[in-house]
């Protein structure tokens, strides 16, 4: 069961120059990918894409052999989970409501909730640590709490794909480290991950694979360590870095002060 | 949950039965109960065609209408994700009230010109508003209709006021009067028109009721769980369209329920759409049958109108119930 | 005339007058005063020759006092009589257009008793034109207008006739009160239901003519009813202003009521049933014949 996607190509029609070129991208169950680039690099518009809420150019989609064209709204959600980065949050639900509303995309318009959906639920707000705030109304939860909920809810959908984007983009280093944790545990878990984030270090511990954009191409692809090198780093984010290397033997990019890049960083590529 | 969170489904239930039995008893004639009674079940009596024809199918317009009314409103405030939404926001009451005043203006003389002339320039609103609102590729934008919705309600505003001033005021000045709202023309006849036009919207409503629960959280989110945005929002404009166009053309525009009751609603049984939209019809039924027993019985024989009461007893409710949730 | 020469041709007169009557008595006498409805004083030093009516019912009372030449402007509802129509058009009635009645250089203007009319007739008093404000609502104020209009017309004689023939022509055709007055339900508007009470002129006429008002125990002038109010109190006759079968009467609300499901309706179209007027008691000669059948 594999998510593959060739070739796309989007152009938004109010700018000229497209805003993904000719970007390939694969992922299986077991692997979690990084999406990394810089603002506007295309990161947002290849998970559109890849979710067929932006037009292509050209280029196609599959999940499961199956072109996304093809995939019913109700059995896509069956499929892939997704945690967007904004969400409204109008009319306030306790957060094992939020949570259940994963379970829609099973229930269709008419079925009542049932022991498997109970189960499910439970199980998802278990796996993220929400049992204590079951009944909390999510207007009164804290950053990193509203982020749980929502991948809970997503693991509700009982997805075999999960996308995040951006989701520790407003969370401190404890809730940031507990959401990559967790997401490793999924993927461990056999779900297929794909992973938005600016935070490159992070990604370099916890992705299998990085895919690098810049200005809508792939400008990297691969295992952290090969993708992840300071001239490519520098080249593409137009700031001077040094990369040195962890204990994991993940490599760690170290942003440098312009009187450091004068004096020169040290170059652990 | 407490005793009085168990009970709000039996409560709404008799608060339903009790305003229906409320508004047959009480009226502009004064009748003793055993009198009502005969007139309902064994039609005997001087005043049972008063009963059987005037207040029965008022009060079960009413109950519609405000039923109606209050499920279209929570439907709108989840369309355009605001909770300022009333069922006449997105251009309705302007066409509406224009294709009266038309009506009116061309001394169309039938008995059914003033209604169905409502209805029409309250549909041709609807369509225009629904090309308005479409974005590019087709696809329609809910901000864009909530503008568009303001703007033509605006322009149809200064039309009207326009030929107001132009016109035979006094003549005029009543085919307003109608546009108020109130429940004067409810006959057997009325009731069976909306139901025909009102119910299967309504049932097209709470059949697709756990969906809107999705379309609140924005559209791309919607779909990631499974709903298909693109009909959705176009159901929830049609059907409360022609559910508002429906009551505009039967009784005028009775303001304050649509916007008012889903608020209610919402903070006795959360906002999940399941729960929400049957009970909005229970509670806003009851509120405007309640609300036209008042209006027919407070000043008799004068009636006041009926969205005047509708404003006078609603706020002050509305306000108890939002100091309660705030402490 | 223009506006500016009168104020000075009035000061000198009534100088002159004060003067001629300092001498005399204590108590002041200007050639022409009046108090009219909303309780000020109003001076003319001679018989107005150019007056604009901003009613219809003074504009009938006008002519019918034989001074239509005198009249200068009417208002767009004036429509009797039939020479009315021939005298310049100054627009609406309440609030007028101030410019166009100064365009008819008036020495005098009759205006409705009214809030929007008193800041009218006050702009024209400080302009110097003398300005009345008047009540006309009911069959007294017939008599009593023409009265007073009459010396500021120079037409005391004809008022005078006018009063007393109005008079006894409404004696004459006030009857005894009949066996039964026929209950008349006025219908001033079907959507919603719209009713005139006692107040009105046309309620008033009613009384006269031997029947009684469906609402006379409503308070306001007019107000909106239940129909079923009117069902229960089962009128003998409807008054509309429709002059064929009123179309309200196919709706299925109305059929609970006796006097629709028979048909009985009388069309009141003429403006002589709206404003009091010298046309009153062949008004009131006419809705006795068609209340006639009920009395029995």
């Amino acid at each position: 069961m594999r998510l593959a996607a060739e070739h796309l190509t989007v152009r938004y029609a109010a700018t000229g120059s497209p805003a993904l070129e000719d970007v390939s991208l694969s992922l299986g169950l077991g692997e979690l990918v990084a999406l990394v680039g810089p603002n506007g690099s295309g990161k947002t518009t290849l998970l559109r894409a890849l979710l067929g809420t932006v037009p292509l150019e050209s280029g196609r989609v599959e999940i499961a052999e199956r072109a996304l064209a093809a995939w019913p709204p109700r059995e896509l959600a069956r499929m892939v989970g997704v945690v967007p980065q904004r969400e409204d949050l109008l009319f306030p639900l306790r957060v094992r409501e939020t949570v259940a509303l994963g379970r829609y995309a099973h229930l269709g318009a008419l079925a009542a909730e049932g022991e498997v959906d109970r189960r499910v639920v439970a199980d998802a707000m278990r796996r993220c640590d929400l049992e204590q705030l079951s009944e909390r109304k999510t207007d009164t939860l804290s950053s990193g709490e509203w982020q749980r909920t929502r991948i809970a809810r997503a693991l509700a959908q009982e997805p075999k794909i999960l996308m995040l984007d951006e989701p520790t983009a407003a969370l401190d280093v404890r809730h940031e480290m507990e959401v990559f944790e967790l997401v490793r545990r999924l993927v461990d878990e056999g779900l297929a991950g794909l992973i938005v984030t600016h935070h490159l270090n992070l990604a370099a511990r916890y992705a299998d694979r990085v895919v690098l954009l810049s200005r809508g191409k792939i400008a990297g692809e691969g295992a952290p360590g090969t993708v992840l090198r300071r001239e490519v780093v520098a080249g593409v984010f137009d700031w001077p870095v040094a990369v040195t290397a962890w204990s994991d033997g993940s490599p760690q990019v170290v942003p440098l002060r312009p009187r450091e890049a004068e004096a020169g960083g040290r170059d652990a590529g | 949950m407490d005793a009085l969170t168990r009970a709000r489904w039996p409560l709404l239930a008799l608060t339903a039965v009790g305003a229906l039995l409320v508004g047959v008893a009480v009226g502009a004639v004064p009748l003793p109960l055993d009198a009502i009674a005969d007139a309902l079940f064994r039609n005997a009596g001087p005043d049972a065609a008063i009963i059987r024809d005037l207040r029965v199918p008022r009060v079960l317009l009413g109950f519609l209408v405000g039923g109606s009314l209050s499920v279209s409103g929570a439907i709108l405030q989840a369309l355009i994700r605001n909770p300022l939404a009333d069922p006449y926001i997105l251009g309705l009451s302007g066409g509406a009230a224009v294709g009266a005043v038309a009506a009116i203006a061309l001394g169309l003389a039938s008995a059914w010109a003033l209604p169905v002339a409502a209805l029409a320039g309250g549909l041709l609103t609807l369509t225009l508003v629904y090309r308005l609102s479409l974005a590019d590729r087709r696809r329609m934008d809910p901000q864009t209709l909530l503008l568009a919705g303001v703007i033509t309600n605006a322009f149809t505003g200064a039309v009207l006021a326009a030929v107001l001033s132009l016109s035979d005021a006094a003549r005029l000045r009543n085919a307003f009067l109608w546009l108020l709202g109130g429940l004067s023309g409810a006959s057997w006849e009325a009731v069976g028109a909306l139901a025909l036009y009102a119910l299967p919207p309504l049932a097209l409503l709470l059949r697709n009721a756990r969906w809107f629960d999705l379309l609140v959280l924005g559209e791309d989110t919607a779909r990631h769980l499974g709903a298909d945005p693109e009909r959705l929002k176009r159901l929830a404009y049609f059907a409360t369209g022609l559910i508002a166009a429906a009551t505009v053309a039967t009784c005028g525009m009775i303001g304050f329920v649509g916007l008012i009751v889903p608020h209610v609603i919402r903070r006795v049984w959360g906002p999940l759409h399941r729960p929400l939209l049957p009970a909005a019809f229970l509670l806003g039924g009851a509120f405007l049958v309640m609300a036209d027993a008042l209006a027919r019985s407070v000043a008799r024989p004068i009636e006041l109108p009926v969205g005047v009461v509708t404003a006078l007893l609603g706020v002050p409710l509305f306000a108890v119930l939002l100091r309660r949730s705030l402490t | 005339m223009s506006g500016s020469r009168l104020p000075l041709r009035w000061s000198l007169s009534g100088l002159l007058l004060l003067v001629a009557c300092a001498g005399r008595s204590g108590r002041p006498v200007t050639a022409l005063q009046v108090v009219d409805d909303a309780g000020d004083t109003v001076r003319l030093a001679a018989p107005a020759g150019r007056v604009v009516s901003l009613m219809p019912a003074t504009t009938e009372l006008l002519f019918a006092l034989g001074a239509g030449d005198q009249v200068v402007g009417r208002t767009t509802w004036c429509d009797y009589p039939p020479a009315a129509q021939a005298v310049a058009n100054v627009g609406d009635g309440l609030a007028p257009n101030l410019e166009t009645v100064l365009a008819r250089q008036p020495d005098l203007v009759l205006l409705y008793r009214s809030p929007r009319d008193a800041d009218a007739a006050a702009r024209l008093h400080r302009l110097g034109i003398p300005a009345l404000q008047l009540t006309v609502d009911r069959l007294a104020d017939v008599p009593r207008l023409a009265r007073m209009l009459g010396p500021l017309l120079g037409r005391v004689r004809s008022a005078d006739s006018l009063a007393r023939w109005f008079d006894s022509a409404l004696a004459a055709v006030s009857e005894p009160a009949p066996a039964r007055r026929p209950k008349v339900f006025i219908l001033a508007w079907d959507q919603p239901p719209m009713t005139i009470g006692a107040g009105s002129f046309l309620s008033e006429l009613i009384t006269r003519a031997g029947g009684e008002n469906l609402f006379a125990d409503l308070p306001a002038p007019s107000g909106n009813v239940s129909i079923e109010a009117v069902a229960q109190r089962d009128p003998d006759l409807i008054f509309t202003q429709a002059s064929e079968t009123p179309a309200f009467a196919q709706r299925p609300e109305w059929r609970s009521v006796r006097a629709v499901r028979e048909a009985h309706f009388l069309a009141i179209t003429s403006s002589a049933f709206s404003r009091p007027g010298p046309r009153a008691p062949e008004a009131i000669r006419e809705l006795h014949a068609a209340l006639v059948p009920w009395m029995r």
